[in-house]
C-alpha cells in the first residue's frame, strides 16, 4: 500500500515535471515567434497605417 | 574545488548584470527608424515631402502645389514611446495616419489596428479633445495603447495647425491625476498584506484569501493589471510613464521594491497576484500541494530564470519591453492573446489542481527577479555586517 502510493505520488511529480517543459517549450516558441515578427517588420519597414479611402485611391 | 550555491549564484548574478548592461547598452546604439517611408503610407496622394520645420513636411502634388503637411507625432504607449505620421489637409482635417515605431505588445497592437478605432480618426480636426471616452472609444484591454495613438495623432494636428496653418490651435491639456478604484485596492491590499504578515490583526488566512480574491477580480478580471516582465522592461529601459495617468504602476512597483529591501517579503506574490491567486482557488478545488521533488525543482529554478535572463536580454537589444515579454495574464483576465498562450493557459490550469502555484513555481519570470533582489540583498547584508564587525575588533 505505502509503496504503491510513494509510487503514484513519483509518477505524479514526473507528469508535473513533464508539463512544465511542454509549456517552456511552448513559450520559448512564442517569443521567437514575437521576435521574429519585429525583426521582420523592422526590416521590411512593414506599418501599421490608415488613409482616408478618397484620398488613396485617387492617386 | 567545488563551488557553493550561493557562491556559484553569486557569480552568475554579477554576469547577469553584465549581460543586461551590455544589452542594455547595444540596444540603445540603435538608430531611430526614418521617418521618409511613412510620409508616403500617411499621405499616398503627394509625391514629395519638404522637411520645413522639425518634425513637419510639406506633401507637395506632381504640380508642385502643397496639398497638406505630415507632421510626426509623440506620445507614451503601454509599452512606452511611439511615432505616427499623421497626415492633415489643408483645412485642418486628419487624412492619413502611419506608425513609424513603438514599444507596444505586438499582440495588442495588431488588436488595435485590427478594429476601426485608427480609421475612426479620419476626419476629425486639430480643434477636437481626441479623448478616450469623450469623442473617441478606446478598444477593450488595449486602453493605454490606444491613448497613446490618439494623442501622437493630437500633438501632431495640433502643431501643423498651429504653425502652418496658421488656425487657432487649442493649447496642449495637462494630464489629470488618475486616482481610482485601482490605485485604492491597491493601497489597501498593501495595507491589508502588511498588517497580516505582521499578525497585527487575527484570522491571517482568512485576511489573505479576501486579499488574494480582491486582486483577483479587481486586478485582474475588472482592470487586467497584474505586473508584467514588459512594465519592468519598460522601467529598464528608462521609458518613465507619465505618472499623473500611471500612479498604479509607480504605487506597485515603487510597494514592492521598498517592502522586498526592507523587510524581505514580496507582498504582492504572496498577497495578491491576481494570476496567483486563480491558481489558489483551482489548487482548492484540487487539492493542490508541492509535487514537484527537489533535485526537479533545482533544475526547474534555473530554467525559469535562463528564461527570464534571456527575456529581458533580447527586449533590451530590440528595445521594446513588450516583445519577450511571456505572461499569459491578459489571456486569462482579458481572453487575449495567440493560439500557443491559450494552450499554455490550459496546461496552467490544469497544473495547478494538481500542483500548488504551478505557474509561479516553474515559469513565472517575477520570481527569478524577485530571487536576485533578495541575492543582492544578502550580498550587500553580508558586506556590510563584515564591515561592521571588523571595525568594531579593530
Amino acid at each position: 500500500m505505502e509503496h504503491q502510493r510513494k509510487k503514484n505520488k513519483n509518477i505524479l511529480s514526473h507528469v508535473i515535471v513533464g508539463l512544465i517543459f511542454v509549456c517552456v517549450v511552448l513559450l520559448v516558441s512564442e517569443i521567437s515567434i514575437n521576435v521574429e515578427a519585429e525583426l521582420k517588420a523592422d526590416q521590411s519597414n512593414q506599418s501599421y497605417s490608415a488613409v482616408m479611402h478618397d484620398l488613396a485611391s485617387s492617386k | 574545488m567545488k563551488l557553493s550555491r550561493t557562491k556559484l549564484e553569486r557569480y552568475l548574478s554579477v554576469i547577469a548584470i553584465l549581460t543586461i548592461l551590455m544589452a542594455w547598452f547595444v540596444g540603445g546604439a540603435i538608430k531611430e527608424a526614418s521617418v521618409e517611408p511613412y510620409l508616403e503610407q500617411a499621405f499616398p496622394t503627394a509625391n514629395i515631402f519638404n522637411e520645413i520645420s522639425s518634425g513637419i513636411f510639406a506633401a507637395i502634388d506632381a504640380n508642385g502645389q502643397i496639398i497638406g503637411y505630415v507632421g510626426i507625432g509623440e506620445a507614451k504607449g503601454y509599452g512606452g514611446p511611439m511615432r505616427l505620421a499623421v497626415a492633415v489637409d489643408l483645412t485642418g482635417q486628419v487624412v492619413g495616419v502611419a506608425l513609424v515605431d513603438h514599444k507596444e505588445t505586438p499582440s495588442y497592437l495588431r488588436k488595435v489596428f485590427q478594429t476601426d478605432f485608427v480609421k475612426n480618426m479620419l476626419g476629425k480636426t486639430y480643434d477636437q479633445p481626441f479623448e478616450l471616452g469623450k469623442d473617441i472609444d478606446g478598444v477593450t484591454s488595449a486602453t493605454c495603447t490606444s491613448a497613446g495613438i490618439a494623442n501622437a495623432i493630437r500633438q501632431a494636428s495640433v502643431a501643423i495647425a498651429r504653425e502652418q496653418l496658421d488656425l487657432p490651435a487649442p493649447s496642449e491639456p495637462r494630464p489629470k491625476i488618475i486616482f481610482g478604484l485601482p490605485e485604492v485596492s491597491l493601497i489597501a491590499l498593501f495595507a491589508a498584506g502588511y498588517l497580516g504578515r505582521k499578525r497585527v490583526i487575527r484570522r491571517t488566512r482568512l485576511i489573505r484569501w479576501g486579499t488574494m480574491i480582491t486582486g483577483m477580480i479587481v486586478l485582474g478580471f475588472i482592470y487586467n493589471r497584474p505586473l508584467t516582465l514588459s512594465k519592468l522592461n519598460m522601467f529598464l529601459m528608462g521609458y518613465f510613464p507619465e505618472w499623473r495617468t500611471n500612479l498604479y504602476w509607480y504605487l506597485l512597483l515603487g510597494g514592492i521594491l521598498f517592502v522586498l529591501t526592507a523587510d524581505n517579503r514580496n507582498p504582492y506574490c504572496e498577497w495578491f497576484c491576481p494570476f496567483g491567486a486563480v491558481q489558489e482557488c483551482i489548487g482548492a478545488i484540487g487539492g493542490a500541494k508541492p509535487r514537484v521533488r527537489r533535485k526537479q525543482q533545482g533544475i526547474i529554478d534555473w530554467v525559469q530564470r535562463g528564461m527570464a535572463w534571456l527575456a529581458i536580454v533580447i527586449a533590451l537589444l530590440l528595445r521594446n519591453p513588450g516583445v519577450t515579454s511571456y505572461e499569459i495574464f491578459g489571456t486569462l483576465f482579458q481572453l487575449n492573446g495567440s493560439v500557443i498562450s491559450f494552450a499554455v493557459l490550459g496546461i496552467v490550469l490544469v497544473g495547478s489542481l494538481l500542483s500548488h502555484r504551478f505557474w509561479c513555481r516553474a515559469l513565472c519570470p517575477l520570481r527569478p527577479i524577485e530571487g536576485f533582489i533578495r541575492l543582492i540583498r544578502a550580498w550587500i547584508l553580508e558586506i556590510w555586517n563584515t564591515n561592521v564587525r571588523k571595525t568594531r575588533t579593530s
